[in-house]
């Protein structure tokens, strides 16, 4: 049983076919990393992945059913995902901001208990923001903001992580940091992700797979390995790339 | 400073208890704290009959129209994703106001005034609703603009109104305007569209919280977002043209009672929403008595003093807590 797969998927905003009869089947332990020029459409097919909008045809699946068949809170249990700009909530401070990702684990009326703030502590504390959690979330900056939307996804704990742009705003040392930590947690809760990057190297680095969204509908989906090379990149950016290899290690600059 | 939730209602409870006494107590005549409790409960006295037939309903409809319209203000401004929301913002009071001006000009009384309120402001409800909802998707900008539009709409029927009146009759209308609880008689009605609304938002407090970090999000994490805006955006119509029928649009209660609340902790809207709704009716009783022993035998508008307490009020607790929350 595969935990997300797409069936004969096609996404359209406006005139952008962002992918027409998609097929793909993200599988635990898979990171999946969607690559494209700007204005491909890759956080809208993100947004469709996570069942916040309608494909224009087929169909997404969450664990082999189909995911409009699902409660907005059944769906929250198993799939998560982390948005490109967090809002500020009027004064609310870290701590109660992440808390909201126990959202879907509490019975209506409830309040949270005190493992539920364990849970968030916790994620805070790995996102390495647990002294700001009396902070509201607006005085943060923009990299923090992106660390405070990690801990409240980690708080959710859904298997299925989408992230769009989790490198956002973050500093080198950051970007490392919290990607290895997103692969620790989807390796301790047996789980899959789809990763919007906009660094190839990135891609490179984590991702098993990759999907190439070319902006036409046409997209091209497989291992890393086998996708992520200099002639689909050129065609990608419409820049030439140049592959750089350090033993086993490759990485493509601009050429 | 961060206040927990018990120990927020723990202060306002009480506050707003020993405020109604208050009231009850002050007026042309003084009347002793212990009078006041027993009169509540019945004895014939000259003392028993001024509460139980002139301040005990004043001093009700202030309570209730304060708490209706801070309780539509937090919710408001979840609903509008904006600040400076407050129930007057999408023009159901100015519905209301151009109904209740209106039917003054023809001179009736305070029933044909109430009923215009209440007709007024529904009409202007189901007017932003139409507008704003018209092609099913409903966004919160969509809204806002939409209300303040016709908010402005309803500002210069006001105006027309007030300056085809006659002189006489201008002094009740502005009075109206600024907010009178001088012929509040509130009935069952009130109290229940207060408890109702009240008990509709706690149990939607929580998805409130997860809205205001974006509805998207919210969506993501399971919130029925477009069900909870429609309730929102119901409950608070109904919200403000009770009050508004009850006592005239006092202003700046709305706005600010709820962002006091948040300053002193209350973010979560599972101790926003009741404590606005408490420090809400406590500062309007408050500024109506103020307002009509201050200057006694004269009477003020209601909303100049809630002002005048609200204000410097609001500004003391804003630097407080930036000094503080701000490295």
């Amino acid at each position: 049983m595969s935990l997300l797969s797409t069936d004969r998927l096609s996404v359209r905003i406006g005139d952008i076919k962002v992918c027409r009869d998609l097929d793909i089947e993200v599988d635990a332990g898979d990171i999946i990393a969607i690559v494209g020029a700007n204005g491909t459409g890759k956080t809208t097919l993100l947004h469709t992945l996570a069942g916040l909008r309608e494909p224009s045809h087929g169909a997404v699946h969450l664990q082999d059913q189909p995911i409009q068949n699902l409660s907005g809170r059944q769906r929250a249990l198993v799939l998560g995902i982390l948005f490109q700009n967090i809002a500020d909530p009027l004064y609310s401070n870290v701590l109660e901001t992440v808390l909201t990702g126990r959202h879907p684990h509490l019975p209506p009326l409830s309040n949270e208990t005190d493992e539920d703030r364990l849970i968030a502590r916790e994620a805070l504390r790995a996102t390495g923001i647990v002294e700001k959690a009396h902070l509201p979330v607006s005085v943060l900056s923009g990299g923090e903001k992106t660390r405070v939307a990690l801990a409240a996804l980690l708080t959710q704990q859904p298997r299925i992580c989408l992230l769009d742009e989790p490198n956002a705003h973050l500093d080198l040392h950051y970007q490392i940091r919290l990607l290895d930590l997103m692969v620790d947690y989807l390796h301790e809760h047996n789980g899959c992700a789809v990763w919007v990057l906009h660094d190839v190297n990135l891609a490179i680095r984590y991702c098993h797979k990759a999907l190439l969204l070319f902006g036409n509908g046409e997209t091209c989906f497989g291992d890393a390995d086998t996708v992520l090379t200099t002639e689909q990149l050129t065609r990608l950016y419409g820049q030439r790339m140049l592959e750089i290899r350090d033993g086993k290690r490759r990485c493509f600059i601009p050429a | 400073m961060t206040v927990s939730r018990p120990a927020l209602l723990a202060i306002l409870i009480p506050a707003a208890f020993a405020i109604i006494v208050w009231s009850l107590s002050t007026g042309t005549i003084d009347i002793p704290l212990r009078d006041v409790l027993t009169a509540l409960t019945g004895t014939d006295s000259t003392h028993a009959m001024v509460i139980r037939e002139i301040r005990a309903p004043r001093t009700l409809g202030g309570f209730l129209a304060g708490a209706m319209l801070a309780l539509a203000g937090a919710m408001l401004q979840v609903l509008l994703r904006n600040p400076l929301a407050d129930p007057y913002v999408l023009g159901i009071s100015g519905g209301a106001s151009v109904a209740a001006l209106a039917v003054m000009l023809t001179g009736a009384g305070f029933v044909g005034i109430s009923f215009a309120a209440t007709t007024g402001a529904a009409l202007a409800t189901a007017l932003v609703f139409a507008l704003a909802y018209g092609r099913g998707v409903w966004s919160s900008t969509r809204l806002l603009l939409t209300g303040v539009v016709l908010a402005s709409g309803w500002g210069a029927l006001i105006s027309f109104l007030l300056s085809i009146s006659e002189e006489h009759q201008v002094f009740g209308m502005l009075f109206w305007l600024m907010g009178d609880l001088g012929n509040a008689r509130p009935g069952w009605a009130s109290i229940a569209v207060l408890i109702v609304v009240a008990i509709v938002a706690m149990l939607n407090a929580r998805d409130m919280n997860l809205v205001a970090t974006g509805e998207l999000r919210a969506r993501s994490l399971g919130v029925n977002v477009q069900k909870l805006r429609i309730t929102l955006f119901l409950a608070t119509s109904i919200l403000t043209a009770a009050a508004v029928t009850l006592a005239g649009t006092i202003g700046f209660v709305g706005l600010v009672v709820p962002h006091m609340i948040r300053l002193i902790g209350g973010t979560d809207h599972r101790s926003l929403l009741p404590a606005s709704l408490l420090a809400g009716g406590s500062l309007v009783v408050a500024a109506d008595t103020l307002a009509r022993t201050l200057l006694a035998p004269r009477e003020l508008p209601v909303g100049v003093v809630t002002a005048f307490i609200g204000v410097p009020l609001f500004l003391v607790l804003l630097r407080k807590t930036l000094s503080r929350s701000l490295p």
